[in-house]
């Protein structure tokens, strides 16, 4: 079990190596050590294979750390078993991606309740909650939409209402607005900062976007061949 | 997840990609429907074949008849030499046939006889709850002073065929019923012609006549044949003039009065001609019934069920067991020579070889349809094991496509699983997803199978019914198969069971899929 209290997350030392590749490790993150509170707002920036996506998987507990330590309240996640770690995703994480990955057979609603099913909320409960999760983002009247009835902007809103639907303490967005354009993208950002925020979590958004970074996050952390080259507040 | 949530994951997947399903649904109605019609059908053709015995407590009789097997001690020393070099197995046969031989040339028998004695001693084994004789007799029978020679026999009480050919009256209640029951034609042959005429001839009296007009005729052909056989042709006045003197020689032998050592030594004589003329001297004994049934004539395609007096289905006159025997008994030697044969109920069928042994420790042989049954129904169980095999290989393809599918289904559905565990399914999670998805198709195709199963009972019957010969032993309005409950939730567990294990190696590949790499999946 994940300690229901959280006062933000710790990465000690962390360091992700990936098979080797012409006798050579890989290093996707090196030695990396960073500290986010409760309710702060983190951009990573980084060019491709900075190992920026390398990071969010590991807060995401998606991914384990080669070595060092991750902290998320007072749990290590780095040391949880494999089903404690699907805990934690369940009750800690909302991530949100660049293609949003929605599963395209399921209507929005239907997408937006993942994380209540596999929660084992009732039907009555989690259609109630999704409802609402696709108010908070503007989607009432796009419920019963699959994927591909959907523009871009509205499939990254069902991913982000997907994402907040459980009340997760961090939310992890790894380039959210990589596939829609400046207009929609400054929209969905702001959306996404607004529901955050309401929600105090913790926003960790991957971005190669500068501008896209400085206007949803107080704290810019600047990446490069798995090294931590900058780390500032707005 | 809840299991609900996880069947509807598994119906949704399965509608997604409809054709797959209903080809891997398909092959387990395939598996299924085999299956269960083999073990439906080899369940009630054995049940049918059983209760169609068990009606007529024919599984708890044995037919026991007198023994004419006579012991080497028997035989004069120099009777059974067997001459010439020749290996013991070919000695023995040589032996049996130089024994059988002797026997029937022989007048030394070693009968071990049927007799009243032999039939209390049956009795009183335990676990034989009743034992009665089948007799068939002779008689000369009149009613109304015309006179018939008849044959009778012996009908036990509850006999079904008797009780399907009663025309009017009743058929025997208890073992020793003193009435008679007759054939229709006989009645005809006394006058009562119309219908309501037979119903009048209950409650009349018939007279029995040991001693038939038969026997008498025999006296006189055979008297006539020796003369000619030794020589004496006889003109046609001669023939006609001396075939009437010895019509009437038994009644003449009757006004000799002869002295019973007379009698004896007279009988010896003409015995030496033939047996049946011996028993013209026999005294004729009379004995009133009254008739208390009808019978039609058999249905030719009746057959009468096993352990009945098989003579009945032809007798012009039917009498219970007790009183044919008493009637048998009142012959000459018949005390002594005993009945042809008995048949003894049981207790249980499970008794039937226990006792069978003690009758046959008594010397006698005996006969139980237990035994054929218990053949019979090994016979039918091996065919529907056999069948049920080929199902199960049926089934077995059926679940290779099954494992296909989910291969399948987890390859397409990577993507899915990655996001899945992003959004926190565990590995447990993952693997119940895609074994309930196997199950559900496992499930449906079961109770797809069994339906169509239970549908084919109305038709497979009516094609039974229609191969069967009308004679044949299988009860024609039987239904010829059997859908206990066990199998009706046996079959479809199975099945799903089977498909589980199907798709148990594509779960567990789903549940081990890295996230991160599932999410990157095209």
């Amino acid at each position: 079990m994940i300690d229901s209290s959280f006062s933000g997350v710790r990465l000690i030392e962390v360091e992700k190596t990936y098979g080797e590749i012409d006798s050579e490790r890989v290093v996707a993150l090196n030695r990396v050590s960073l500290s986010f509170r409760e309710g702060e707002r983190i951009s990573i920036e980084g060019k491709s294979g900075s190992g920026k996506s390398t990071l969010l998987n590991l807060l995401g507990g998606l991914d384990r750390p080669t070595s060092g330590r991750i902290e998320v309240g007072d749990r290590a996640i780095d040391r949880l078993k494999p089903d404690e770690l699907a805990r934690y995703r369940l009750e800690k994480v909302g991530m949100i991606f660049q293609s949003y990955n929605l599963i395209p057979s399921r209507t929005a609603i239907q997408n937006v309740e993942l994380p209540l099913i596999v929660a084992g909320v009732c039907k009555n409960d989690r259609r109630e909650r999704a409802v609402k999760a696709l108010e908070k983002v503007g989607l009432e009247k796009r419920l019963n939409h699959r994927p591909a009835q959907l523009s871009g902007g509205e499939s990254q809103r069902v991913a982000i209402a997907r994402a907040l639907v459980n009340d997760p303490r961090v939310v992890l967005a790894d380039e959210p607005t990589g596939n829609l354009d400046s207009a929609t993208a400054r929209a969905v950002v702001e959306m996404l900062v607004e529901q955050v925020a309401a929600s105090r979590a913790c926003l960790i958004v991957v971005t190669h976007d500068r501008d896209l970074a400085r206007r949803c996050a107080e704290r810019l952390i600047r990446i490069e061949d798995g090294s931590i080259i900058e780390d500032y507040f707005i | 997840m809840r299991r609900v949530d996880l069947v509807e994951f598994a119906i949704e997947s399965m509608r997604k990609h409809p054709s797959r399903s209903i080809l891997s649904v398909s092959g387990v109605v395939a598996g299924t429907f085999a299956l269960s019609l083999s073990i439906a059908i080899g369940l009630g053709i054995e049940r049918a074949v059983v209760e169609r015995f068990r009606r007529d407590d024919t599984l708890r009789k044995i037919q026991v008849y007198d023994n004419d097997a006579f012991k080497d001690e028997d035989f004069p020393p120099d009777v059974l030499k067997v001459e010439g070099k020749m290996s013991e197995a070919k000695r023995k046969r040589i032996l049996k046939g130089i024994r059988r031989d002797y026997s029937s040339e022989s007048m030394i028998r070693r009968h071990i006889a049927l007799t009243p004695e032999m039939l209390e001693r049956i009795a009183r084994i335990p676990r034989v709850r009743s034992i009665y004789p089948h007799t068939s007799n002779r008689f000369r029978a009149s009613l109304g002073g015309i006179e018939f020679d008849v044959d009778a026999a012996s009908v036990a009480p509850g006999d079904r065929e008797i009780k399907e050919r009663l025309v009017a009256g009743k058929a025997f209640d208890t073992l020793a019923d003193p009435g008679v029951v007759v054939h229709e034609y006989l009645l005809y042959r006394w006058g009562f012609r119309g219908d309501d005429e037979v119903k009048k001839a209950i409650g009349a009296k018939i007279i029995l006549h040991s001693k038939t007009k038969r026997d008498e005729n025999h006296f006189v052909i055979s008297f006539l044949d020796d003369l000619k056989r030794k020589g004496k042709p006889l003109g046609a006045l001669e023939e006609a003039t001396l075939y009437s003197l010895i019509a009437r020689s038994p009644s003449l032998f009757e006004e000799l009065k002869l002295t019973t050592a007379e009698r004896s030594l007279l009988k010896m004589l003409i015995e030496h001609f033939t047996p049946r003329v011996a028993r013209t001297l026999e005294k004729d004994r009379v004995v009133e019934l009254t008739i208390k049934g009808v019978v039609m004539e058999g249905d030719e395609n009746q057959r009468s069920s096993w352990g009945s007096n098989f003579q009945a289905s032809y007798a012009d006159i039917l009498l219970s067991v007790g009183k044919s025997a008493e009637l048998f008994l009142q012959k000459d030697g018949a005390r002594s020579e005993g009945f042809g044969s008995a048949v003894a109920i049981v207790d249980r069928e499970e008794d039937v070889e226990a006792v069978a042994k003690e009758i046959e420790k008594l010397g006698l042989f005996k006969f139980s349809l237990a035994k054929v049954i218990e053949e019979l129904r090994t016979t039918i169980l091996l065919i529907a094991i056999g069948i049920g095999l080929i199902a199960l290989g049926m089934l077995f393809v059926a679940c290779i496509g099954i494992a296909n599918t989910m291969i399948m289904s987890v390859l397409q559905r990577t993507r899915e699983i990655g996001i899945l565990k992003a959004v926190g399914a565990s590995d447990r999670d993952v693997r119940r997803l895609f074994l309930f998805e196997g199950g559900t198709i496992g499930f449906i195709g079961a109770a797809i199978g069994l339906s169509l199963s239970l549908l084919a009972e109305a038709p497979g019957n009516a094609i039974i019914r229609m191969v069967t010969p009308r004679n044949s032993d299988l009860p024609l309005d039987a239904t010829y198969f059997t859908y206990p409950v066990w199998m009706l939730i046996g079959v479809p567990a199975l099945v799903t069971t089977i498909a589980l294990v199907a798709a148990y190696i594509p779960a567990v590949r789903a549940s081990r899929m890295d996230p991160v790499q599932s999410l990157r999946y095209e």
